[in-house]
């Protein structure tokens, strides 16, 4: 089956609101408990590990008209916030048993609170993660965060949480990560034959499915990707940076992508592959998922890596995967996105990386705009080709 | 070389046929809500213009918010590359192309040969395009083409703080019942519209020469709200709203 069946097949359930992944979970696993997990990071494998099923909550990708959250919710506040609100004031969390809040923000902080005065019986845990990653007080502060959740789930589950059930969890994250890492190297090397909107899909598909069906459906996607015959080749390779907590609508990648540009790197689902290194095997597998987190190179505003600002991060993975510009999307009421957005853009100007700045919500139907703004940046591009484009030979894609 | 320009703005489409690099025909009719229609009854009656038929032009190009739906076309060119190229084509020393349409206003800043160096867009918001002006006309009761005059003779600036044209709408509706006059609302007006198209210009770093292409290019009001905005002097093309399809056809001349 090529990709593009494969994707589509998913892609009707990617983002359903109502969950329905979980109650098949549940059913097949009478008494299991599933944990809402809110963006970007919460150690899953941690979750997992205590026999539950983690639930990468994210908004409702637009599904939802946003009746209820209004009344909590300021006009100003980001969408990711008000619609994950609203699946909870709407019903569809009833089967998530617990939900952990990540800081990362000071709207997902309030809502955390909102959350527990709806249902104060309903249990929440607010997980304070490290800002600064290289205080000397980080990883000591990380594993004793970390210990706290591992309590509170402990409570949750009923069980203990041993560290031979961390250390298989491990594994098999690690092997998910593995195969996420292949897949984004794929599309970045093959853009004509595997979309960065079908990868977008196939981490949608995961948001709540045990990470052993995950692996399956990831391991199906590269045999699939293999097969798949080379469709046309993009006329440009663009970096999609957009600190997405907030997920952009699928028809928003795939409209993009029509315009024949190759997203050939994407920060869409972060919490999902935040590491490019495995979880080692051995070890206090509190210290190894602290230093998982800390030791991330991953840029987002939501923490802070002092000896190197984000637009330099980004402007490296420009040249890394041989793009000719970069593409900020940035979701509307996002601040601290906006608090970064000059280092992006200064950085860009001096490092003579094009760019373009684009605004989203999770529930927009038009991109025309955001398209002219693309179609305009390629059009210049044509005009003074840009290095990359045409590096890639023997990719195997069509001209 | 025959070629032809074909832009399909929100409001009106226009079409434009040139040879070599003079325009031998040109049109331009309401775009209504059938496009493709309204697209071949401006191209007819250009062809009419020009005193030629559809087989003798080489290469045809769409721009415009409906450039996708374009009968005709060989291939699109963005509104941004087709302004650009249009203005700098005409006015060589162009750096920066101001464009306002019916329902979206943009700023370019533009290289050598027109080459886009930047652009901004005014997404989302009625209070920088035309259409805002036209709905306050109508709020004011003054026809359309004598809002820009009305407001060269105000004599006094009104702040007008929405953000938006229907929030700025109920705004000019509160200055009617102050008894405010209206050549100072008309003012008010088109100072606003200005404001948002400025900054969309400092957005992008604009320096002279400045052009200002599309149809509000016509209300003398505006453009005197943007002079004074921009603290400079703005280059006005003849038949300003026929630029974008000019741009097109130059385009088409290159293919």
């Amino acid at each position: 089956m090529p990709i593009s069946a494969l994707t589509e097949i998913l892609k009707a359930g990617a983002d359903d609101p109502t969950f329905p992944e979980v109650t098949v979970w549940k059913k097949s696993h009478p008494g299991g408990k599933a944990i809402g997990c809110l963006p970007i990071y919460t150690p899953a494998e941690m979750i997992h590990a205590a026999g539950m099923l983690p639930v990468h909550l994210s908004g409702a990708m637009g599904r939802l008209k946003l009746d209820n959250a209004d009344a909590y919710l300021q006009d100003f506040v980001c969408s990711v916030a008000q619609s994950t609100l609203e699946l909870y004031l709407d019903g569809f969390l009833e089967n998530i048993d617990a939900v952990i809040f990540p800081s990362i923000c000071e709207v997902l902080r309030g809502v955390s609170g909102i959350w527990k005065r709806i249902d104060p019986d309903k249990p929440i845990i607010y997980l304070n993660l490290p800002q600064n990653y290289n205080s000397g007080s980080a990883s000591n502060y990380m594993i004793s965060e970390l210990g706290r959740l591992k309590t509170e789930l402990e409570k949750i589950s009923g069980s203990a949480i041993t560290d031979d059930a961390l250390f298989k969890s491990f594994e098999l994250f690690n092997k998910r990560a593995e195969l996420l890492n292949k897949l984004d190297l794929y599309r970045s090397d093959y853009p004509g034959k595997f979309k960065a909107s079908e990868f977008y899909i196939l981490r949608l598909a995961g948001r709540a499915i045990p990470v052993e069906e995950h692996i399956e459906l990831l391991q199906e996607a590269l045999s699939a990707v293999e097969e798949t015959q080379p469709r046309k080749r993009p006329i440009a390779r663009i970096v999609l940076f957009g600190a997405f907590c907030e997920r952009p609508p699928i028809a928003m990648i795939e409209a993009m992508e029509e315009e024949r540009i190759a997203l050939v790197y994407d920060d869409l689902f972060p919490g999902m592959h935040w590491s490019k290194d495995p979880l080692p095997l051995a070890g206090d597998p509190l210290k190894i998922l602290a230093d998982h987190y800390l030791k991330s190179n991953l840029h987002t505003p939501v923490v802070n890596h002092p000896e190197s600002s984000i637009g330099d991060a980004i402007m490296n993975i420009v040249r890394a995967r041989n793009a000719d510009g970069l593409l900020l999307a940035t979701a509307k009421s996002c601040h601290p996105m906006l608090h970064d957005l000059h280092d992006i853009f200064a950085t860009s100007e001096k490092q003579g990386i094009p760019y373009v700045k684009i605004e989203f919500e999770e529930d927009q139907q038009v991109f025309e705009s955001i398209i002219v703004q693309i179609e305009a940046i390629i059009e210049a591009r044509e005009r003074m080709p840009f290095a990359g484009t045409d590096r890639k030979e023997g990719s195997g894609d069509q001209k | 070389m025959i070629t032809a320009g074909i832009d399909m703005g929100s409001k009106t489409v226009k079409v434009v046929i040139l040879k070599d690099d003079k325009i031998i025909g040109k049109a331009i009719t309401l775009a209504g809500f059938e496009a493709r229609e309204a697209v071949e009854t401006a191209f007819a009656a250009a062809l009419k213009d020009a005193g030629i038929s559809k087989d003798d032009i080489k290469t045809i190009v769409a721009t415009g918010a409906g450039k996708k739906n374009s009968p005709y076309a060989d291939r699109e060119i963005t509104e941004v590359g087709a302004g650009s190229k249009g203005a700098t084509h005409l006015y060589p020393g162009a750096r920066t192309v101001i464009d306002v349409g019916a329902e979206e206003g943009r700023a370019i800043r533009c290289g050598e040969g027109g080459k886009v160096i930047d652009f901004a867009l005014n997404e989302k918001c009625a209070a920088g395009a035309g259409a805002f002006t036209e709905s306050m006309s109508r709020a004011l009761e003054v026809p359309i083409q004598d809002l820009g005059e009305l407001s060269l003779r105000s004599t006094q600036a009104i702040p007008m703080n929405a953000q938006c044209a229907v929030f700025a709408e109920s705004e000019v509706v509160t200055l009617v019942h102050l008894k405010t006059p209206k050549e100072d609302i008309a003012r008010a007006v088109h100072d606003a519209i200005a404001s948002r198209i400025v900054s969309l210009a400092r957005k992008v770093g604009f320096e002279p020469e400045v052009v200002l292409i599309g149809g509000v290019a016509y209300n003398v009001g505006f453009v005197d709200s943007l002079q004074r905005a921009l603290e400079t002097k703005v280059i006005i093309p003849e038949n300003p709203e026929f630029i974008g399809a000019f741009g097109a056809a130059l385009a088409a001349m290159e293919d």
